[in-house]
């Protein structure tokens, strides 16, 4: 392995990126090698400098965010109240539509029974008329000539 | 479904978390501490607005440092800064921006190595150290940094070992008598 690619894996080790396995040959490495072991003593000297360089999280920005979060809040407060009016009413639109609807199919089925009733008294009065056809009693028409014609009705 | 309460223990939880590291790669990107405020100021709003949506919290940080560089670019791109940005990273020269925020660095100017690391940093482009800051302050792994900036996982690696490189040369130099370390 060369030199730079030692350093590589002292880079992703750095990182928190190296394999575990590869963690024991780069620590014999660094036993080994004295220029190796000077460049993971600058690695961690430079990571160590690095984070010095971090700046304080400003105060100012803190309340900056807070108040901005409120307003969000009081805006949903503001808001909420016409979004709970809408709410009621399609509740009241729902329940009037299913009133309207409950309405509809009992009258529906008033009628379909009324239909039933109409059919079936269409059916006995038709009954009714067979009947009254059948009791009327048979006619005979004989004739008075020799050749006879009889005409008979009412017979099934 | 989470409720309310719920989401606003959340959001205070990773808004502690991640402020301090989100603010300075900010600043590290722009050299301005103004506009590097705003942004985090609508970074953490979005995240706000967001908590509902967000489904998966394992990978918050992922998104809020991807969220704030998406916040970054945007910025440049609407002040037609990025034009000098894309030169900047041509031609590895970047006087503009030092000498846009020469008072930035004032802070670190009595602590020598902090200076050194701050004023190579200034010399190297910012697509080069951009991994370097994101690994230093957010702690990402190599594939979400990659993820993030839309390159090969293996430039990644690259670049953040270029950037040490050139940090180290930079504070071997000034210890050129061998009292670095």
């Amino acid at each position: 392995m060369t030199n730079e690619e030692l350093e590589i894996l002292i880079n992703e080790y750095i990182d928190g990126e190296l394999d575990k396995n590869k963690e024991g040959f780069l620590f014999t490495q660094l036993s080994l090698n004295h220029n190796l072991r000077d460049y993971f003593k600058k690695c961690c000297l430079l990571k160590n400098e690095f984070q010095k360089t971090t700046e304080k999280y400003p105060d100012s920005l803190d309340s900056n965010i807070l108040n901005s979060l409120a307003d969000i809040g009081i805006k949903e407060n503001i808001i909420s109240p016409k979004n709970q009016m809408q709410k009621y009413f399609l509740y009241m639109v729902v329940i009037v539509i299913g009133i309207v609807s409950i309405i509809f199919i009992n009258e529906s089925s008033i009628n379909s029974r009324q239909l039933e009733k109409t059919v079936m008294q269409l059916e006995n009065q038709e009954q009714m008329i067979k009947l009254l056809i059948n009791s009327i009693p048979s006619a005979e028409i004989k004739s008075t000539r020799e050749e006879s014609i009889i005409i008979t009705a009412n017979k099934m | 479904m989470r409720n309310k309460n719920q989401n606003i223990i959340q959001f205070t939880i990773f808004y502690n978390r991640y402020k301090e590291g989100l603010y300075n790669y900010c600043i590290k990107m722009l050299y301005n501490r103004t506009i590097s405020q705003d942004i985090i100021q609508n970074v953490f709003l979005k995240l706000f607005q967001n908590m509902d949506s967000i489904k998966n919290f394992d990978t918050i940080s992922y998104w809020l440092f991807k969220t704030t560089r998406n916040e970054i670019f945007s910025y440049l791109r609407k002040k037609k800064v990025r034009n000098e940005h894309l030169e900047y990273y041509d031609t590895n020269e970047n006087e503009n921006i030092a000498n846009d925020h020469s008072n930035y660095y004032d802070v670190y100017d009595k602590k020598e190595l902090n200076e050194i690391v701050i004023n190579e940093l200034k010399n190297i482009p910012p697509e080069q150290s951009e991994p370097f800051f994101l690994k230093e302050y957010s702690g990402l792994s190599y594939k979400e940094i990659s993820s993030i900036m839309d390159i090969d996982e293996d430039l990644v690696k690259s670049r953040l070992y270029k950037t040490r490189q050139k940090l180290i040369k930079q504070l071997e130099k000034k210890y050129e008598n061998g009292d670095l370390l």
